[in-house]
């Protein structure tokens, strides 16, 4: 079985940390060649990958900046984006799909350039397209999707609600599968008891729907009770490191703002770091999403590292957690944050929910090797 | 007294008891809240946004537009000291007139200049907030703060809700305007519909109109403010299933009247039409249909069977917990700091 892997960036996000656990667990009769597009800077993933699948083959490909970016244009988006497809299209025209039986994309941006791709070149394999968000309503990728073509279409959603989502929009598409992103190894014994010092934070890209406005409002209002409970700190992991324009843009300066109006507590901009480092400085997690999350990956590895999760539970992110293992709250519900943020410090010290997260983590580790065992029995029947 | 010593000008084109509605109850609520806090509160009801440039000529102190249009006319310098409330539909370009409809939609960008020059936007909820991105306005998160509604919760102590299984009788209510996209027609349909379902008597208390049905006793008289808290109370559900009529000006920015049922532990159901899903939380707070037939109906009637006496005693605890007026005190203090 020939598989050639494509990735949707060349920065490392959890949907890239997810797909590279999902190479490494393929079966050992898989020959896998993996393919990053050179966008910025891919030196990092290059290194995660290759940290992880040592014997793999990584090669890169061009692909133009403008591609990703001009999809969030509020102008013209329709035409630019037409504009930049063909142009990615002329770009990766000599890509080698010679005796590959598998192309998985771990994107949308990669799924429907070389669905097009493939079609020109009426190859026939199998093209496993990895839905790492919500599929977006759209009239040109409805018209690719539902078109007949020589290989065959599987599409892979990261969680049930990103796959009932997508079954609404193409109810008649056969090859639909699961395959939740693997969390890391349980590491940490689940009883010790912690002390908590003062430390929360959010790991994830700077982005309005990824929250972190939001738990800065919060906290800023509450700013005297936070103090009460402890917390000195909040720390900000992540940065913008997807091509994109609008929503993002001046974000990371807005937040500054916000910012500079607590009086008590430090808010820490960390920026990138590496995983290992983000989950010994906080003590507590928070995933802020205030828009439907499709899976959050950051939920199971904090859950695996034993912090205590505070998450909206929007979308798959309410696949993974629920008030045994997590603690829930509403997107600017200050009342709510405060109450998850009270339980969350005394489970530090009386573990009764990370036991239970770390028991979901064990369980969904064997989920998640049932479903890829589905996902290889298909390709192979 | 948090804001002792502010100065205030609220301005609002409805205020009670003269004009009843969301925005009024917004209003007194926001004005009670300062003034328990220590606040002078001066309240410029205005008939037209260009009268506020007469109220706020010689005032000193702090702006509060409960509607956002004064905002379109006043200076520059007022505008950097002025907070705007955002409901939703109001942001909306429709007007019946197609000239004035194609003004609006060209002068949009004024307008959402406007608002980029406030010291901040309350919005009222994430689709209200959306619905601003989606119409060209440049959104600063240091600015512009999704706050949820809250309302008046002074000695609201758990009452019992009324028995669900044990009763004979399922008693709704909706206080809505008697417009198309409040869909009462819609309401009475499902209530038709539960009654036909449940075998039990079905009774609905709506705001004054002309309606009827054959299938369940609906009750129209006039309500007076004092009668509404009554008959939250006495109801098992309370009905908002406003329709998202975007296109032609209309819009369910939040929905007051599930805070205000849940205030006597009455639990509702709505449509997620608008920002609605924002005031109810899917069974956890309420029901949210997606659309009104009998499979639907059949379906959320067995859960509400079961589940009843949990969403009642949640939807009080999230609503004291989470939406009382006392919050407006921190929500200016820091946007006054």
């Amino acid at each position: 079985m020939k598989v050639c892997a494509v990735f949707n960036t060349d920065q490392l996000g959890g949907a890239e940390r997810s797909f590279i656990n999902s190479l490494a667990d393929l079966p050992d009769y898989a020959k896998v060649s993996i393919w990053i597009p050179k966008l910025k800077d891919p030196e990092r993933l290059e290194q995660t990958i290759l940290s992880l699948l040592p014997k793999a083959h990584v090669m890169r490909f061009k692909l133009n900046g403008f591609y990703y970016r001009s999809s969030r244009t509020s102008k013209f988006s329709k035409p630019l984006l037409l504009l930049s497809f063909i142009f990615a299209l002329w770009r990766i025209k000599g890509f080698p799909l010679k005796d590959t039986d598998i192309l998985w994309l771990n994107g949308n941006k990669v799924g429907a350039l070389f669905t097009v791709l493939c079609m020109l070149r009426n190859w026939k394999g199998s093209i496993w397209w990895h839905l790492r968000d919500y599929f977006p309503a759209s009239s040109l990728l409805k018209r690719l999707i539902d078109r007949k073509t020589p290989f065959e279409k599987h599409f892979i959603a990261n969680s049930f609600s990103v796959m009932d989502d997508f079954k609404q929009q193409y109810p008649w598409q056969k090859h639909l599968h699961v395959l939740y992103n693997s969390p890391p190894q349980v590491a940490i014994n689940a009883s010790e008891a912690r002390e908590f010092k003062g430390s929360i934070g959010i790991a994830s890209m700077l982005t309005p729907w990824k929250g972190q406005h939001d738990i800065l409002w919060m906290a800023y209002r509450q700013e005297e009770k936070l103090v009460e409970l402890g917390i000195r700190e909040i720390i900000l992991y992540g940065d913008d490191i997807y091509l994109t324009n609008r929503q993002h843009q001046n974000y990371k300066a807005a937040l500054e703002k916000i910012a500079s109006k607590f009086s008590q507590i430090k808010i820490v901009f960390a920026g990138l770091k590496p995983l290992s480092e983000i989950y010994s400085s906080l003590d507590i997690l928070i995933h802020s999403s205030i828009k439907r999350e499709p899976f959050g990956r950051v939920i199971v590895e904090a859950m695996a590292n034993g912090l205590p999760v505070l998450s909206t539970g929007l979308g798959g992110a309410g696949e993974l957690v629920n008030n045994e293992r997590a603690f829930c709250y509403e997107p600017a519900h200050d009342h709510m944050f405060i109450e998850a943020l009270e339980s969350a410090i005394l489970d530090i010290s009386n573990p009764v929910r990370r036991k239970k997260a770390i028991q979901f983590v064990n369980d969904l580790q064997k989920q998640i090797k049932q479903q890829y065992s589905d996902l290889i029995g298909s390709y192979i029947l | 007294m948090l804001l002792h010593g502010k100065n205030v000008l609220l301005t609002t084109p409805e205020y009670p008891p003269h004009q009843l509605g969301g925005i009024a109850t917004l209003s007194k609520t926001i004005v009670d809240a300062l003034e328990a806090e220590g606040c002078t509160v001066t309240i410029f009801v205005w008939r037209k946004p260009q009268e506020v440039n007469q109220a706020i000529k010689n005032f000193q102190g702090h702006l509060i537009h409960a509607h956002y249009w004064p905002s379109l006319w006043i200076a520059s310098k007022d505008k950097k000291r002025s907070i705007n409330i955002i409901h939703g539909a109001e942001l909306l370009t429709y007007s019946k007139n197609p000239l004035i409809h194609f003004i609006k939609k060209r002068t949009k960008k004024y307008s959402n200049r406007a608002l980029e020059q406030a010291c901040a936007n309350i919005f009222i909820s994430q689709f209200s907030l959306d619905k601003a991105e989606q119409l060209g306005m440049k959104i600063n998160y240091s600015r512009d703060i999704l706050f949820p509604n809250r309302i008046d919760l002074t000695d609201v102590k758990m009452t019992k809700a009324s028995s669900l299984k044990d009763s004979d009788e399922i008693k709704l209510c909706c206080f809505a305007r008697d417009v198309p996209h409040k869909n009462i027609q819609g309401t009475i349909y499902f209530s038709e519909l539960l009654a036909d379902i449940s075998k039990k008597k079905v009774s609905l208390r709506l705001g004054p109109g002309q309606y009827r049905s054959t299938k369940i006793e609906i009750n129209c008289e006039v309500v007076k403010n004092e009668q509404r808290d009554q008959i939250y109370k006495d109801s098992h559900f309370n009905c908002i299933f406003s329709l998202d009529q975007s296109h032609i000006g209309n819009v369910e920015g939040f929905g007051l009247t599930p805070l205000e049922a849940a205030k006597h532990s009455t639990p509702s159901i709505g449509f997620a039409s608008g920002g609605l899903t924002e005031s109810i939380h899917e069974q956890k707070t309420g029901w949210i249909l997606k659309s009104i037939n009998r499979d639907s109906v059949e379906k959320w009637y067995r859960e509400a069977m079961i589940h009843y006496d949990d969403i009642a005693a949640n939807c009080f605890k999230h609503t004291i917990n989470n939406h009382s007026s006392s919050d407006y005190a921190n929500l200016f203090l820091g946007l006054w700091s």
